[in-house]
């Protein structure tokens, strides 16, 4: 029957291609995709809108999480401890090292507070590195390094809160009533001294 | 004269005084006598016994009978160390690195989806669906080692490094359930045919699966493809590596089958005879509406 295309079954049962790539041929069950999710906006798995960040944040807005890769530099390196041939040989360590000054996804105001807070983790030429091996495959340590980045950063980025007025204020009525009971306490013990002496004053 | 009578019951009957009202709430001697309270019956019993020290035997239990010891039930301990063994679903462990090697030495093709019947014609797994065996699952040993992309369909997956690891090579993974027959059918292809039996329609998953098989952290097939696509972005920006472009992936990337479909490119209730080289395909109403249901 050679209208059904080219159907040949072999050891791994792989069909020719253009016979299940014919898409009004496909098969739709009462469980289709699109009867399971209808306010679905897109069916594919692969294309489609995603809400979380794709792109870097830009100049002085919060930082939001997204962290361009191909802006690192990712190094595999060897690993330290113990382990014996396969801790030698494989390269399970992962260091990454990016320049400070020139990068752009990060925003500007956490740029300068992040300097200055991870000054021993940054180089003389201006480099931020950092090192992970604690496990033993490679896209851990790398996740675990990029993990750190992102703690870095949100702790440089948490500004603490200024005084507000009126808590200035109290502040500053609750030292003045101190300085004042504290002279009026000075005042007293200083009277009390002053009536123990002999006094000069003739009472005949 | 009625009214002559109650004199004369009011002429014989005693002064009612509170003594004589029936009140309600409190309680006569007589009563007392026959309900005794705690105290009167700790004063009257004895002190000593296993009554008074609370350590009678529970009930059910008869002290003559049981001479002093446990009984039967009471000796015999409980150790629900296995407890639903024998509901419990297995799958075969495959890893990433086997995966790799198979690849390597050609023996599965990476350009074209790989699922259950590929696997199972190489003759590395040998899965017995009388035995509760629901599949293969996937290991996250050999992670750093593996490197090519490939439309991957397995039965369960437990880490997250190994869902990682096909992503970052710009592959796909998705996790779907077979009930036995469909099983049966899928693990030796060919000897289902020569049966001479309709492609079997996938059953649900049971209640116990349908959590696993609906959460997109685990790529299942019945989870909502939008949020499938934010766990991908959410993975690759965990572990550092970009995504692939769609449009540069062939179309046998994005193949999917749906959830009542077991074999790429046949449909359920087809029946497929390999002498004559031919399918047949059910025309009645009924069967048609099952099929597809």
């Amino acid at each position: 029957m050679n209208s059904m295309y080219n159907f040949v079954y072999r050891k791994c049962l792989c069909l020719s291609t253009r016979y299940f790539l014919i898409n009004n041929r496909t098969y739709k069950s009462n469980l289709s995709y699109d009867k399971l999710f209808p306010n679905c906006k897109s069916l594919d798995i692969l294309s489609g809108p995603i809400k979380s960040p794709t792109s870097e944040s830009t100049g002085n807005a919060k930082f939001n999480g997204f962290i361009p890769i191909d802006k690192l530099e990712i190094t595999h390196r060897h690993a330290r401890g113990p382990g014996g041939q396969h801790v030698n040989k494989t390269l399970s360590g992962v260091e990454i090292r990016f320049h400070v000054d020139s990068a752009t996804w990060i925003p500007d105001w956490i740029k300068s507070r992040f300097r200055d807070m991870n000054q021993t983790r940054v180089n003389r030429d201006g480099y931020f590195i950092i090192f992970s091996d604690e496990t033993r495959h490679r896209l851990l340590n790398q996740g675990q390094c990029l993990d750190r980045i992102r703690a870095l950063i949100r702790e440089a980025s948490l500004v603490p809160k200024g005084l507000s007025d009126e808590e200035r204020k109290g502040i500053e009525e609750r030292k003045k009533t101190s300085s004042n009971e504290r002279v009026i306490r000075k005042r007293i013990q200083s009277l009390n001294k002053q009536e123990r002496r002999s006094s000069s004053v003739d009472l005949s | 004269m009625p009214i002559e009578r109650g004199l004369q019951y009011l002429r014989q009957m005693q002064r009612v005084t509170l003594k004589n009202l029936p009140m309600p709430l409190e309680k006569t001697e007589k009563w007392k006598k026959a309900h005794p309270d705690e105290n009167t019956m700790k004063a009257v019993m004895s002190k000593k016994g296993p009554i008074a020290r609370n350590s009678l035997p529970p009930f059910g239990i008869d002290p003559i009978q049981a001479e002093g010891r446990l009984p039967w039930i009471l000796t015999v301990p409980k150790e629900p160390y296995y407890e639903g063994v024998e509901e419990g679903r297995q799958y075969l462990p495959m890893s990433l690195r086997t995966l790799q090697r198979l690849i390597d030495l050609r023996r599965v093709n990476p350009e074209k989806p790989i699922d259950l019947p590929v696997l199972c014609n190489t003759k590395l797994f040998s899965i017995q669906p009388d035995q509760r065996q629901f599949g293969l699952q996937l290991t996250d040993e050999g992670a750093d080692i593996f490197s090519t992309p490939i439309n991957l369909e397995v039965q369960w997956v437990s880490s997250e490094l190994a869902i990682a690891a096909i992503e970052r090579c710009g592959g796909v993974l998705t996790t779907r359930y077979f009930d036995p027959i469909s099983i049966s059918a899928l693990i030796d292809a060919k000897k289902f045919f020569e049966r001479g039996e309709p492609i079997p329609r996938c059953d649900t998953p049971p209640i116990n699966a349908i959590e696993y098989y609906t959460d997109p952290k685990q790529r299942g097939y019945l989870a909502n493809p939008d949020l499938i696509r934010e766990e991908r972005q959410r993975l690759a920006q965990k572990y550092g590596y970009k995504l692939p472009d769609p449009s540069k992936l062939s179309q046998l990337f994005c193949l999917r089958k749906d959830p009542r479909q077991i074999f790429y490119g046949l449909e359920p209730g087809w029946l497929v005879n390999l002498k004559d080289q031919t399918i047949l395909k059910p025309t009645d109403k009924k069967f048609e509406t099952f099929y597809h249901s």
